[in-house]
Order: C-alpha cells, then sequence, then structure tokens
C-alpha cells in the first residue's frame, strides 16, 4: 500500500553505474498519485566552477525568441521546451577586489556581498527560502550535494573563509548548509530509517523514541543557552533550531514512498560521479523525500582535470586562459561537457512519471550558472543563467537579454513568487521581480 | 568592528607594512639570521605603539587596502582573544565516541566536511550545526549504541559502560548508568538534576512497554545527542562578562585532550582536574610530558601537521596520468607516510623545527625509495634511511610537497614559492591586483617555466611579489609535478638559480639545497609555526591578543632544548590556552 518496490538496485560507483538508469522504469510515484493537487514543485540549484566560454554559452537567438542553442548546448537540443537561457544578469560580489570566485560562489544564490573574514553570509539563499515555502512537509527540508570533497586544507580563496567560498546554500542566519559529498552517505541520508519490514506500532514506538530525546536536548540546550555570551548562544540557537527541524520530520521521515534501492559500491569516474548526482537528486525529487537540492559540482577555483575529453590541465588554471587558443579550446569542450551532464539530468527527470501525470522535470525549476562569467576576465556581469523544468510558470524555449544587467536577486524574488512566496524584495539588490520571464 | 584575525605575520618585520599599499605588499626580505628564534621583539609581537596591533592582517586580500581594518595597539588589551564555542569536529567525534565505548565505528567518516578557517577544520566559529548533523548525530549513536547492548555480558568494553543489569537492578541501576557515563561524556562532574531527564527517558520508555535495556539506551542516547557532549562548553562568570580569566581544571582538560590528542580526556587526566594539580604549572607540565609520550599524541601528525603542512592534499591532487605515468594512489599515500613519519620524529625525538627542512635522513618503503632512485629498505615497510646522495632534504624536497603544489600537467613554481611564504613563514603574498592580466602559462610559445615566468613578473604590478615567490619556486624545477629528481625537461637543462633579497643583503642560489637554508634559518619559521599551533589548540584565529603568549611560548620552546616537541609543550603552557575572554570590547 504506502510502499512501492524500485526492484532494482542502483548503483553507486564502479562501472555498473553506467546500467544504473533502467532501474528507474519501475519506480512507482508516492501514493499521492492522481491527486493532481498534491503534486509538489521542486528546486535545483546547480553550480557549475570557473565561469564558461560565453561565446559558445550564448544563444545566438535574439531576445524574446525561440532559443537557437549555441555550440556548447547542442545536446540541450531535445529539451528547448523546457530551457530559457538568461543573457547579462549579474551577481554581487565581494567587498574586496579579490577573491572573486568566493565572491560569485558565496553569492551565487544570495545574491549578497561576500564579506571578507566571516564565516557567514547575509542569508537565506533562494534555495533555502523556497525550501521554507515548500519544503516542510518532506522528511528532508533540502538536500546539498558536492561534485568534489570539502576543502582539505590551507585557505579556500585570496583570504576569504572556506564557509563562504565552498558554498552555496545558506540558511537564514547566513550559516551555510554542510554539503554531502560520498554517494553512499547521501544515499543513506535519503534511505535510512526506512523499514518496510515494520509495522505501524513499531513505527509509531521509534518516532516516539525519538522525539522523546529530541525533547529532553532542547530542554536542556535552551537551559544552557540561557548562561553562554551572545557568540556562543548563537551557536546554541543553530543546535536548537537544527534539532527541532528534525524533530518536526520525524512522522514524515518513517512514512515513505518508495522502497530504496540496492546501494552498490566503488569508484566513480567524473561523469559517473555527476550522473549519479543527477539520478539521486531525481530520485529524492521523485519519492518526495525533498522538493529542494542544491549541488556544487566543483569547489572554489576547482581544478578538476579534464584529460578525458581532450582538455588535459587544470580546469582553473585553463580558465585564465589569457586569450589562447588552446586554453580557450579546451575550456569549450569543458563547458560542452558541463552541459551533456545537465542534458542528463534533464533526460533523467523527463523519464521520471509524476503524480500528476505528467513528468518530473515539468514539476521542477533547475536555477544552473557559475560563479564568474569568464575565467580570464573574473566579471560578475554578463553571467552565464539558465533556467530549466517546468515548476515556475515562466516562458520557456527563449533566449532573454537584459541590457540594463539587472542582479540575480531580481530574478530570485520571481523564482520565490512562483513557489508561492510573496517576497518583494531580496537581499541586498533585489526591489522587484525580473520583468520578461513571461512572454 | 571585530578585530581582525592575524592569519599572516607577514607585517612583523616592522609597522611600516601597515601603511603601504596592496601592490607593495611583498616588499619584506628573507631576514637570514638563525640565532633569532626566541628572541623575535622586531617582530612586532608584542603589542604596542611599534607593534603590529590588529593591523597585521595583511595576508590575503585584506591587503587590498582597506582602512577600515586599521585599529591602534592598545597596551592595556587583555592578551586573549575571544573563542567561540566548538563542536566536536568529526574526527574528535569519532575518537571520542571509541574511547566512551569502545566501538571500532568511524561514523564520523560519514559527515559532510566541517569546514575549514585559518586552515584548520577544529575552529568554533567555522563549526556549524545543521538538521544534517543532528540526523548524523542520531543515527551515529543509534548504531554504536546497538553495537554495545549487543556485546555479551562479559565482554570489557560493555561492563566499562553497563556495570549493572537494567532489568534487574531498577531504577538505581539506570541513575548509576548514566551518571558515570553523563560524567565522562560530558568532561565533567554531572549534578542529579542534570541526569534525571535522562533517566527519566529510560523510565517513560520503560512504562510504555518498553524493554529495560532499551529505555537506559535511550537514556545513554540522550547523553550522546546533549549539548553538553557535542560542544566543548567553557562558561564565563556571566553571560556578559568581558574579563580575562582561567578555565576551570575541567574545562582545561577538555582543551588540552582535544589539543594533543583529538579526543576527551583520560582516567589520569580527569584525576589531575578532580585534584585541582591541572591548574598548576607543574601540574599541566606534567600532564602535558605524560600526554605526548602516550601513541594517541599521533593525533597531532594526523590532524594538525597534516593540515598544516597539507599533507591531505597529497590525495586530492590528481596529476595528469599521461603526463606522470609513474604516479599512483600508492605513491600518494607513500608520500604521505614519509611526511607524517618525519614530523612525528621532530615531535617524538624533540628535534628542532628547522630540521623539518634540513633533515638529512627520511621514511621510505620500497614504492618510495624505487620513485626517489635510492636503494629500498629491506622488508614492506617504511624504514629510517639516510638521504645523502638521493638530491633531497627534509620536507620541502619531499613526494607530498612537491606533488601537492603542482598542476595537473606541469610545475607551479608560483605554488611552490607561495606556500612557503604563507605556510612557512606567514608572510603571503596578496593575491594578484584585479588589474593583473594573468597570462596563461600552460600554453603559447615553447619556452621554460623559467622564460614565461620572467616574461610574467618582468613590469609591475606582477613584480614585487613574484620576484619573492618564483625564485623561491624555481628553485626546485630539479623535481617534476610529481617530485621525480630531474635534471631537464622538454626544454633543455633545468636551471634552478636565483636571487633573493634578505637582510642580510642580495643572496645568489642554485637549487633547492642553497635554498634551504635560507628558509630554515629565516626568523619568521618559528614564530609562523608557533601560530599555527596556537590556533589548532585554541580553535580560534591568532590574533596580536596572542603576541605575548607566543613570544613566551617561543622562548620556553628555545629554553626546553625540545625543538617541536616542546614547541607544542609550551604552547599548552601559554595564557592563550588556559585562559579565555567570552567577549570582546
Amino acid at each position: 500500500m504506502r510502499k512501492h518496490s524500485f526492484g532494482r538496485r542502483l548503483f553507486l560507483g564502479g562501472a555498473a553505474v553506467t546500467i544504473a538508469l533502467p532501474f528507474f522504469e519501475s519506480l512507482v510515484p508516492r501514493e499521492a498519485r492522481g491527486q493532481a493537487a498534491a503534486v509538489p514543485k521542486r528546486f535545483l540549484g546547480f553550480f557549475a566552477p570557473n565561469g564558461f566560454d560565453m561565446a559558445d554559452f550564448r544563444p545566438t537567438s535574439a531576445t524574446g525568441q525561440p532559443l537557437v542553442l549555441g555550440p556548447m548546448m547542442a545536446s540541450l537540443e531535445p529539451f528547448k521546451d523546457h530551457l530559457l537561457v538568461l543573457g547579462a544578469l549579474q551577481n554581487t560580489k565581494q567587498d574586496h577586489p579579490l577573491g572573486d570566485h568566493s565572491g560569485g560562489i558565496g553569492a551565487m544564490l544570495t545574491n549578497r556581498t561576500v564579506i571578507y573574514d566571516t564565516e557567514k553570509m547575509g542569508g537565506p539563499s533562494i534555495d533555502q527560502l523556497v525550501a521554507k515555502q515548500i519544503g516542510g512537509g518532506t522528511k528532508i527540508a533540502s538536500l546539498s550535494l558536492a561534485g568534489e570533497p570539502g576543502a582539505t586544507d590551507g585557505s579556500c580563496d585570496s583570504g576569504y573563509r572556506c564557509s563562504v567560498g565552498n558554498h552555496i546554500s545558506f540558511d537564514t542566519s547566513g550559516v551555510p548548509l554542510p554539503k554531502l559529498y560520498d554517494t553512499g552517505t547521501i544515499f543513506d541520508q535519503l534511505f535510512q530509517g526506512f523499514d518496510p519490514g515494520a509495522s505501524q506500532a513499531d513505527i509509531a514506538r521509534r518516532n516516539q523514541d525519538r522525539k522523546s530525546v529530541l525533547d529532553s536536548v532542547l530542554t536542556e540546550a535552551t537551559d544552557l543557552k540561557a548562561k553562554l555570551n551572545a557568540s556562543d548562544a548563537a551557536k546554541l540557537d543553530q543546535y536548537l533550531s537544527a534539532v527541532r527541524d528534525v524533530e518536526s520530520r520525524i512522522d514524515v521521515a518513517s512514512n515513505g514512498s518508495c522502497m530504496p534501492p540496492t546501494k552498490m559500491g566503488g569508484t566513480l569516474s567524473d561523469q559517473q560521479r555527476h550522473e549519479l548526482l543527477n539520478q539521486l537528486v531525481s530520485l529524492a525529487f521523485q519519492c518526495d523525500i525533498t522538493r529542494v537540492a542544491s549541488i556544487m559540482w566543483g569547489n572554489v577555483t576547482s581544478n578538476r582535470n579534464y584529460a578525458s575529453i581532450g582538455a588535459a590541465g587544470g580546469h582553473h588554471d585553463l580558465s585564465h586562459h589569457g586569450t589562447n587558443a588552446d586554453s580557450i579550446a579546451k575550456l569549450k569542450k569543458i563547458g560542452k561537457w558541463e552541459m551533456d551532464r545537465l542534458a542528463h539530468l534533464l533526460t533523467t527527470l523527463k523519464s521520471l512519471p509524476d503524480a500528476d501525470g505528467r513528468t518530473v522535470l515539468d514539476n521542477t525549476l533547475i536555477f544552473y550558472s557559475s560563479d564568474i562569467s569568464d575565467g580570464d576576465a573574473h566579471n560578475h556581469d554578463d553571467m552565464p543563467v539558465l533556467l530549466a523544468g517546468g515548476g515556475a510558470d515562466f516562458t520557456m524555449n527563449r533566449f532573454v537579454n537584459y541590457p540594463n544587467k539587472p542582479y540575480f536577486s531580481d530574478l530570485f524574488i520571481s523564482i520565490a513568487n512562483a513557489f508561492g512566496s510573496n517576497i518583494t524584495t531580496f537581499g541586498e539588490k533585489g526591489m522587484a521581480p525580473l520583468p520578461g520571464l513571461k512572454a | 568592528m571585530p578585530k581582525r584575525n592575524l592569519t599572516t605575520l607577514s607585517s612583523l618585520g616592522g609597522a611600516s607594512c601597515v601603511v603601504l599599499p596592496l601592490l607593495m605588499g611583498c616588499t619584506g626580505v628573507m631576514s637570514g639570521d638563525p640565532n633569532s628564534h626566541g628572541s623575535v621583539p622586531a617582530t612586532g609581537l608584542t603589542p604596542g605603539p611599534a607593534g603590529v596591533g590588529g593591523t597585521s592582517s595583511v595576508g590575503g586580500a585584506s591587503a587590498g587596502g582597506s582602512s577600515t581594518t586599521t585599529t591602534t595597539p592598545q597596551a592595556s588589551k587583555p592578551e586573549v582573544d575571544v573563542i567561540t564555542i566548538r563542536r566536536l569536529n568529526r574526527t574528535q567525534y569519532t575518537n571520542t565516541l571509541r574511547s566512551l565505548l569502545g566501538t571500532k565505528q568511524d561514523p564520523g567518516s560519514q559527515f559532510p566536511p566541517d569546514d575549514l578557517s585559518f586552515g584548520f577544520d577544529n575552529i568554533g566559529e567555522a563549526l556549524s550545526l545543521q538538521p544534517l548533523h543532528i540526523e548524523l548525530f542520531e543515527s551515529s549513536a543509534d548504531a554504536v549504541l546497538a553495537e554495545l547492548f549487543a556485546l555479551p555480558a562479559s565482554d570489557p568494553n560493555r561492563m566499562k559502560v553497563l556495570a549493572c543489569d537494567a532489568q534487574t537492578g531498577g531504577h538505581a541501576c539506570v541513575v548509576s548508568t548514566v551518571s558515570a557515563f553523563a560524567e565522562k561524556a560530558f568532561r565533567r562532574p554531572v549534578t542529579e538534576a542534570e541526569v534525571t531527564p535522562f533517566v527519566s527517558l529510560a523510565e517513560a520508555h520503560t512504562t510504555a512497554g518498553g524493554t529495560a535495556a532499551d529505555g537506559l539506551k535511550l537514556a545513554l542516547k540522550g547523553v550522546l545527542m546533549s549539548p553538553h557532549f557535542l560542544f566543548k562548553v567553557e562558561l564565563d562568570a556571566s553571560p556578559t562578562a568581558k574579563d580575562v580569566h582561567k578555565l576551570s581544571a575541567y574545562e582545561l582538560a577538555t582543551r588540552l585532550s582535544y589539543y594533543l590528542w583529538s579526543n576527551m580526556p583520560d582516567a589520569a587526566l580527569f584525576a589531575s582536574a578532580k585534584s585541582g594539580e591541572l591548574l598548576t604549572d607543574a601540574g599541566l607540565t606534567s600532564q602535558v610530558t605524560r600526554m605526548l609520550a602516550d601513541p594517541q599524541a599521533q593525533a597531532l601528525v594526523t590532524e594538525f601537521a597534516a593540515q598544516w603542512l597539507n599533507i591531505r592534499r597529497v590525495a586530492a591532487v590528481k596529476p595528469d596520468p599521461t603526463t606522470y605515468p609513474t604516479f599512483n594512489a600508492d605513491l600518494a599515500t607513500a608520500m604521505q607516510t614519509e611526511t607524517s613519519m618525519l614530523f612525528s620524529e621532530l615531535l617524538n625525538q624533540g628535534r628542532p623545527l628547522s630540521e623539518l627542512l634540513t633533515a638529512n635522513y627520511s621514511f621510505v618503503n620500497a614504492t618510495l625509495a624505487t620513485f626517489y632512485g635510492i636503494t629500498p629498505p629491506a622488508g614492506s615497510g617504511f624504514s629510517k634511511v639516510p638521504l645523502a646522495g638521493s638530491h633531497r632534504t627534509g620536507f620541502l624536497m619531499g613526494g607530498s610537497f612537491l606533488t601537492m603544489t603542482s598542476n595537473p600537467t606541469r610545475t607551479s613554481p608560483v605554488k611552490r614559492g607561495k606556500w612557503v611564504l604563507e605556510q612557512l613563514l606567514c608572510s603571503p603574498p596578496p593575491p594578484p591586483p584585479a588589474s593583473a592580466n594573468i597570462a596563461a602559462l600552460d600554453s603559447g610559445p615553447a619556452q621554460s617555466m623559467r622564460a614565461k615566468l620572467e616574461q610574467h613578473r618582468a613590469k609591475e604590478p606582477c613584480h614585487s611579489c613574484h620576484s619573492l615567490m618564483d625564485p623561491i619556486g624555481l628553485a626546485f624545477e630539479n623535481f617534476d609535478g610529481v617530485g621525480a629528481y630531474r635534471t631537464a625537461d622538454q626544454y633543455g637543462p633545468i636551471d634552478a638559480t636565483g636571487t633573493l633579497q634578505t637582510v642580510n643583503g642580495t643572496v645568489n642560489f642554485n637549487g633547492a639545497d642553497e635554498l634551504i637554508p635560507i628558509v630554515s634559518n629565516d626568523a619568521r619559521m618559528a614564530p609562523c609555526a608557533a601560530s599555527k599551533v596556537l590556533t589548532y589548540a585554541v580553535g580560534r584565529g591568532f590574533t596580536s591578543d596572542d603576541g605575548i603568549a607566543l613570544q613566551n611560548a617561543l622562548a620556553a620552546t628555545d629554553k626546553s632544548g625540545q625543538g617541536v616537541r616542546g614547541l607544542i609543550g609550551s604552547v599548552a603552557l601559554s595564557e592563550s590556552f588556559r585562559s579565555r575572554r567570552a567577549v570582546g570590547e
């Protein structure tokens, strides 16, 4: 009744990952199927590091016109009806002339100034704002995933703290959301606690136990907080609100609608890892485990070596192309590869039936961008921005150019409104919704 | 505005740097005085009119010329800066659960990485706590407690925690078990009032029909979810108290054990806290000596040194397999082990800090020996071997450093030079100004790295900084992007000569052999290392307020004659470590 089996294994690594896609075929949508009104919308913020070769990224169609995709987006051709490319938007940056990468990353979903020498951003980021709006009834409020492990040591970018240079999702207080890299851990996070053999009474008992422990430590933490100075008390506030959030989701968390696939281990190539993240997010969306996610494909100044696609060298090193033709050619290849992986994500989402008889892609909005525009110029205007999916009431299959360079925050107001929030301002810059999103 | 953290000591050579604009950020010279360790008044570490005050954060982008960062040093300023309450990081969390319960599980490895700040992952301000952490704390507690309760009744690990039978022992058993467990987990004595809510968890569970064992398990889970366990709580007289004050004995015990062991205090340290001995110089010294002799002090290598020397990065960089076919995961691990063992040697044998760079011995296995072209040691493990005739000396000429500062397909003399200035001398050059046109070094006309860099730094704004970084990095050009020795690259014979300005004038050198003494004798190296140790020890950024503590620690280190070991101990004895201040002025 309330649980359905995928009847397949979800390969989390190894060569087998390449045949993982078919498991989705048998995936049965959640119980809410058929109740169109209950179908959730989903939001994904996606960060690709080091900018793009904008000549290849930019569509060649005139503003407001149906998309004529540039060479980088060739593989997105089948998804034009789910694609809206926005030209000449700008992002805020940071409070020093240096640290453009951290500036662009911390600001990507917040559109707020990244401040030197501090661990926190202004918040919330747009994904967290949307999560507040629509993420209340799911097991996890939002999911933050990473394509590279966290910085292991050292500094991050020009003296900016790693917390603002290696995160795109920030809560209302500006504290970064931790991101998960290990695919096995992500899997566990999505599916742990799911026990198809348990009786309703067992589940009720377990939930009561969890709640009683969390209630107890809430009381304890409140007492402790009263004894602490302001900055320590702020840390206890993080603890308190985290406990409250988890406690509020206990009942829904045990009420899973999808039987977890079997997990398999192994090592992953970059392509396998990216596509697995695509699948995990798609699965979490379809099973309504969460409605909001963010993915950072790379860390600040990611120096991934794309030798396997003929672009040997470090990505960040190459991005400082100095107009060198060889470097630019490699950057075009990397950008094309990243758009190919986006096409894989859209393919996956489109392959998943949703409860309203449409596909999960129809009910998802993806905001895709980077920290900077051109890797050599380090500019924060003329940013690469695309929206994908049918989750908002925007008119897709268009290129819309904005010669007056509005900020991301205007777009974020529009996105928030599309997800049911009535905000009229966002961050430091956003004072009105972005015009032109609906034809 | 908050006092700027002194992330670097780069202007310690003189207060004049404070007012220099960005492009002048690289006018420092190598100090080259081997006898100035521990007596570096010229560094301006002493707060005062000639000192650096809160303005020394010229590291990184703060050199960007923001005048708002300038404050006037106050001679009367307390010498201990504000610290933010620290959550256990993921390594400490695993270690602590292992000490508490004897588990072999590694729950921390499932946690998202803790954010780094000031180069370390144990900084209170950066250790966030989000719902994901709570869920992971819950599932980890469930897993380790399930393991404990599944042990046979005679198992020592079980008996250590579960001394009585909850089924037959009733209320008294639950109270005694929870009290004893909470006392260890909270790292201090607990009151009855604190324990009662956990006991109530157990009793509510059994009242609802659960077993006594499951009820007790729930109570212990409550302890493991408690903020008193998950945070290292340090209290002040009141939430608004501003004074600098000594830590309590138990608070100090906790700081000390997580500093030296990345773990909770053991019974002997608790006893020293209980008796109050730990609050005396002699008592603290004796605990430090004891604890450094314990195998758990290896955490200083795996946590402190690994982060300071960026050893972990060796596993994260991915040299291009086509360019470097001999590089593989085994070799990377061997390089990391080599560096770890070198630091262990300095720590355990009390060797001088400078030996990090000048050691004429190293630790290799067959894999690494073959890669270095030296005779492989007998057996399968690592052995200490002389480096004479190997073209190598110390850490900077080992595989770890040379690999982790390279790009995937080539060496990066700039990164190597910058690393030495930043991590060893705490004098990072500021990042390139926005106006700098960063030419691509990866392509363009076929010429040597040296030629490209010379062209690149010919003019300002590049010249002033790159004339410091590049010669240091180019001295290592005899080592390729994974640290293999070479005498030529595709452009011809390697030229590893260079020139640096030092306090003794212009010094010419040829290759890393001749560069090493210039770096190891630089008066900035000891205070730089000490500031890294202090940052790691207290879990906050190093600030000018720590100046006196740092200087005293350096003097004590010299007096001890115990080198790196002495430095670790001296920092534990410093006021910055033994005191706290909750609120800034």
